[in-house]
């Protein structure tokens, strides 16, 4: 189920609204989104939510507001400032435009003292909390495009296409020191995810059965193979199945009629399921 | 037995109120040592009285007595509702009814409860009929939701008119279903690979929004998850209003068999296709969903995952 989360709800709260409505227990979800931000938050129910992995690798899309001159403790609005700057000159879009470019491509990218991090088997923000300073290792994260919108300063907007693990936080701190300034993200949400888009998400008073899309749905981005009936019977039992044709990475394997049966990685030129949502009985 | 707890009304959907009602009398019957009575009407008032204002039914009456028969009431009394019965004041109905007919010694009513000619019979004139002839006259609150809106058979009519089925279950405490018998068809879709029973409907039996949903259907072969086109069927043009449920994973047939079908949650619209190929495959498409929606829903049904071979 593709769900829009409303500003101020936890993802955890999008999924107990998922449980209450659909009466089930067994709900998850792929991609946290932090509490101050909106958008699509893929939840997965029953035997789906094992393909969360295979739905959180996808390139996600989100926009974002940069507010230039403070700095604050976790990066974003819902933070305390740490440091406000009033410059005499704002940055020049073009200067703004080259500091974005250079933020594209892998980078090496420090995540916020307040993020789930874990730093010796603490979350790093359970240690924030505490009021420990929190010096986390940087990542490296891939960020595939960073488009600058409206500027009117101190206030950006901007359009991000990153890949896994990346912070949006992080990337509006690192735009402001690339420039001079401290900032931090002001209002985020997430636009997409893999093929994925917020604009066919529901809200969470539309949780309902007909808002449920299929397994097969949820694994739209990995190429698909038809099985014929004895593979069928081979994935059941967890059994790898010849490939028609080499190929690498993983793949959705599918049953005559299109139902999901198992996602499967390449192996020595066969497809080793990973993920069996139908076992054999 | 020592007289009847006895509590008047249509019953129409047999929802939470109703059942609010039902548990009241029958606690009062077991603590007083008296029977527990339901009286209700068939057919329903308004078309005797008005039946240009009559309401489809949420329940036909086989569907009501069913709902009722597991309610633990002692004795259900279906009183004909004629051009007579009509006429009578609330007096002439408990002098000449409810107290020769049911040995009435308590009178239970629900909230919203009007009875005799014209309604007239409010909780107030109820209350003082009862005081000069010795019975008490009590009233069931309603049942309210989370939104604070009471349960009632019009509010539950609204929901399923509008489409709600989750808010019409929420009310009736059981998903909004339909009893039919089922019916010999021309086998068009046992031919494009979906069988399916065509289903009898009663002329007064109210109907969610024409539409292909998702179902529960409980046969004497067992229960099966399914799914069932509501409507006319377009791409076979010959204007008829039909319900065709097709079972997941039931082979045999059901003819002359009667079946409960339950709602479970909407699909998608009726339309038309341009070829049998195209209709096939937006079937198998339909009955991807409905079965990710039956395992959720209904995770007790058998293997609603798998595809009926």
């Amino acid at each position: 189920m593709l769900i829009d989360k409303p500003v101020g709800w936890t993802s955890h709260d999008v999924v107990a609204a998922v449980r209450r409505q659909l009466g089930t227990r067994s709900v998850g979800h792929a991609g946290t989104l932090d509490p101050f931000a909106t958008g699509l938050l893929v939840v997965l129910i029953g035997r789906a939510t094992r393909l969360a992995r295979f739905v959180e690798a996808g390139e996600k899309g989100y926009e974002a507001t940069v507010r230039f001159g403070i700095a604050t403790d976790t990066d974003d609005s819902a933070g305390t400032p740490t440091m406000t700057v009033e410059p005499d000159a704002w940055p020049t879009r073009e200067a703004l435009e080259q500091a974005a470019a250079s933020l594209e491509g892998v980078q090496s990218q420090r995540p916020p003292a307040y993020s789930a991090k874990h730093v010796g088997g603490t979350r790093a923000y359970v240690l924030a909390r505490a009021g420990e300073t929190v010096d986390l290792a940087p990542v490296d994260v891939m960020v595939h495009r960073l488009q600058l919108g409206e500027w009117t300063p101190p206030t950006l907007m901007m359009h991000a296409t990153v890949g896994r693990g990346t912070y949006i936080r992080a990337l509006a701190r690192d735009l402001g020191s690339r420039v001079g300034l401290p900032a931090h993200c002001a209002t985020l949400r997430r636009t997409s995810i893999g093929p994925f888009s917020v604009a066919d998400a529901v809200t969470p008073d539309e949780i309902s059965l007909a808002a449920l899309r299929t397994p097969a749905e949820m694994v739209a981005m990995l190429p698909q193979v038809r099985l014929d009936a004895a593979a069928v019977r081979d994935v059941g039992f967890g059994r790898s199945v010849p490939q028609q044709d080499a190929q690498e990475g993983h793949a959705a394997l599918l049953a005559e009629d299109g139902r999901l049966l198992a996602v499967a990685g390449a192996v020595n030129g066969r497809w080793q399921p990973e993920v069996v949502l139908e076992p054999a009985a | 037995m020592n007289g009847s707890v006895v509590t008047v009304g249509t019953f129409d959907g047999v929802h939470r109120g109703h059942h609010a009602v039902l548990a009241e009398i029958r606690r009062r019957a077991v603590s007083s040592g008296r029977r527990s009575m339901l009286v209700t009407f068939e057919p329903h008032p308004l078309e005797v009285v008005n039946p240009d204002a009559a309401p489809a039914l949420l329940t036909t009456t086989t569907e009501r007595l069913a709902a009722l028969a597991t309610s633990g009431i002692d004795r259900v009394m279906t009183l004909r509702f004629d051009r007579a019965m009509a006429a009578l004041d609330p007096a002439a109905f408990v002098d000449q009814v409810l107290l020769p007919r049911c040995d009435l010694r308590e009178l239970v009513i629900g909230h919203d409860h009007g009875f005799g000619r014209g309604r007239q019979g409010d909780v107030a004139t109820l209350q003082a009929l009862g005081a000069s002839r010795g019975f008490p006259v009590d009233v069931v609150p309603p049942v309210l939701l989370a939104d604070g809106l009471p349960v009632s058979s019009t509010a539950i009519r609204r929901a399923v008119t509008g489409g709600d089925l989750d808010g019409a279950a929420r009310m009736l405490g059981r998903s909004y279903s339909l009893e039919a018998v089922v019916k010999r068809g021309e086998g068009r879709g046992r031919q494009i690979g979906f069988p399916t029973c065509n289903l009898a409907i009663a002329r007064r039996k109210l109907l969610p929004p024409d539409g292909v949903y998702a179902v529960v259907v409980e046969t004497a072969a067992g229960r099966f998850g399914g799914m069932m086109n509501q409507g006319h069927r377009p791409t076979f043009d010959d204007g008829r209003r039909l319900l065709e449920a097709h079972l997941f994973g039931f082979e045999g047939v059901l003819y002359d068999r009667s079946v409960s079908v339950q709602w479970v949650a909407p699909l998608r619209d009726i339309r038309r296709f341009d070829s049998v190929a195209s209709l096939r495959q937006q079937l198998e498409v339909d009955s991807h969903r409905a079965r990710t929606m039956l395992a959720v829903a209904h995770p007790d049904l058998e293997a609603p995952l798998r595809a009926s071979e």
